[in-house]
């Protein structure tokens, strides 16, 4: 018997995600020789791209990936939102609070269930969030040190080594949370290995589906349940 | 006939490799890594000189003598008494200076008055003839015995190796306070683009002497400093580095360190960052450690409930 499947992601958001990995992934790698260069692996890693210049062209290869990846989002949401098919689902709200509260109790033992979370955890909206603000950040102060002669005229001196700082700050903050924090616990956490099929295919397992958003499954699956988001009928994949 | 014969032994042996003869005599004792004596100040001085690095240097064909020759140093025959007056040229520069420095010294300038001419107009050159034991002198940048040109990547004046030869005297804390000097230059010259694109391998990428000259070297405030606000522009556009860029962004590399008193703005968002990011890093190893935890202990009570239930 083939397992029933949830469509979660459409194939939009299936190809936005992944042309952000793929952006984050080539950023990070060439990105991180520069800001590590007194080390050995920064050496071999720049070698093999061609040394400072090839570096320099793959990361900026990179950040046009990532500044069409937001540009691509942004249409994306006005379209949904002009065919009336938006859903507020990666807004915050106090639900979420009350839920991050909730998991802490659960994981020191103080509550025997977890959270019984919606279409996105709290976890998931943070990292949405996260990857949001820190893509304006990225871009912003990256564009600033892609031309230092405009942005120099425009932010000034300090506003040039605000940019340099944040960018290097903010790249190791986001290349550890992402490595680490969000494949951990969207991928490997919940048994969901080897990892989660959502970024591929754009579809979970229905078990998966109602183990880790039960109340989205009951709202949409319940009987009289309100009609169905677009976004639960999307457009298949090929 | 036999004068004759002579004359000729004495010129095809003597002149030609007369150098290269009495260097090998003076390394029979001097190639000998621990010779050395106390001077009259009670310190210790090496007397080695290594013969494959001077043969290696620029002035391997000179030979001993021709700096240490008609001076006579050491206990060679009783040397100090016979140095010649030093040259009014460059003897305002080294009066402060000790007696043999002002002989080394004057050995290089007596063959290199180009490059002392350069010399003289630079800051190190003002705090020299003011009395000053610390700026510094030809073999200072360049060393003694083991001279070689920038293209040799040992050499201290090879561009790889200028940082390290800058930094023996700007990254020294108390020295520097001596002039007013700030030792950030060294720390903020590694932090910034120049020096770590350097490192993975861009040779056209600036160091210390890219902008601020070599020989001449002029502090910030003089007005024919290359790294004077006025003049800096047109440094950065040396070279092909940075050609046709506008005042704002020559004006934006400065050897400074955020802090509460320079850029204080850049300073205060540089913690709150980095406190976001133990904050934020925390939180999350925090996390994975709790989860993987509570993960094996749920597994192990249903192991034990499945145990127990039959």
């Amino acid at each position: 018997m083939k397992t029933r499947e949830v469509q979660r992601w459409d194939r939009s958001q299936v190809r936005q995600h992944q042309l952000l990995v793929a952006s984050v992934l080539l950023l990070v790698l060439t990105g991180m020789p520069l800001r590590y260069a007194d080390t050995r692996p920064a050496q071999s890693i720049a070698q093999s791209l061609g040394g400072a210049s090839g570096l320099a062209l793959l990361h900026r290869i990179g950040a046009l990936g990532l500044i069409f990846c937001f540009l691509w989002h942004l249409c994306y949401l006005a379209r949904r939102v002009l065919r009336r098919s938006f859903r507020p689902s990666t807004l915050p709200c106090l639900k979420d609070f009350a839920d991050a509260w909730h998991l802490a109790l659960y994981l020191v033992g103080l509550r025997p269930t977890e959270p019984r979370y919606d279409r996105y955890s709290f976890l998931e909206k943070f990292d949405y969030w996260a990857a949001t603000g820190g893509s304006v950040l990225m871009i912003t102060t990256g564009l600033v040190l892609w031309f230092p002669d405009w942005a120099n005229r425009i932010v000034g001196r300090t506003g040039f080594d605000l940019a340099f700082n944040l960018h290097s700050l903010e790249s190791v903050l986001a290349a550890l949370f992402l490595l680490i924090g969000h494949v951990y616990h969207v991928h490997l956490a919940g048994g969901l290995l080897p990892f989660n099929m959502v970024w591929l295919t754009g579809r979970m397992t229905e078990q998966e589906y109602r183990e880790h958003h039960p109340v989205d499954w009951e709202r949409t699956h319940s009987p009289g349940s309100e009609p169905k988001d677009a976004d639960d009928e999307p457009e298949p994949l090929p | 006939m036999r004068r004759c014969s002579l004359l000729t032994l004495a010129l095809a042996l003597g002149l030609a490799p007369l150098a290269a003869d009495e260097t090998a005599q003076c390394l029979t004792c001097h190639d000998n890594a621990n010779m050395a004596l106390r001077d009259a100040g009670g310190k210790v001085r090496s007397l080695f000189v290594d013969p494959p690095k001077f043969y290696g240097s620029v002035h391997a064909r000179k030979g001993c003598l021709a700096c240490h020759g008609n001076l006579g140093l050491g206990p060679h025959g009783d040397a100090l008494g016979k140095l010649p007056p030093l040259d009014a040229r460059y003897a305002p520069l080294l009066r402060h200076l000790p007696r043999a420095r002002q002989v080394a010294l004057a050995n290089c300038f007596g063959c290199h008055p180009t490059q002392l001419d350069t010399y003289q107009g630079s800051v190190h050159a003002q705090q020299v003839a003011k009395g000053s034991l610390d700026a510094p002198l030809c073999d200072d940048c360049h060393g003694a015995h083991a001279i070689t040109g920038k293209e040799d990547p040992e050499s201290p004046i090879n561009p790889d190796k200028v940082p390290a030869t800058c930094a023996s005297c700007h990254a020294q804390r108390q020295v520097m306070a001596r002039y007013d000097v700030s030792t950030n230059v060294v720390q903020t010259f590694e932090s910034h683009f120049h020096a770590r694109k350097r490192m993975i391998g861009d040779t056209r990428a600036a160091v210390c002497t890219s902008c601020h000259g070599t020989h001449r070297i002029l502090g910030p405030k003089d007005p024919k400093s290359t790294v004077n606000p006025a003049n800096v522009q047109a440094t950065c556009a040396q070279d092909g580095c940075h050609p046709g860029k506008g005042a704002a962004f020559a004006a934006s590399f400065k050897h400074q360190v955020p802090s509460t008193a320079v850029e204080p703005i850049v300073y205060l968002v540089k913690h709150v960052h980095e406190f976001m990011m133990v904050l934020v890093l925390g939180t999350m190893f925090l996390h994975i450690f709790l989860d993987v935890l509570r993960r094996k202990l749920n597994e192990a009570r249903a192991a034990q409930a499945a145990k127990g239930g039959h």
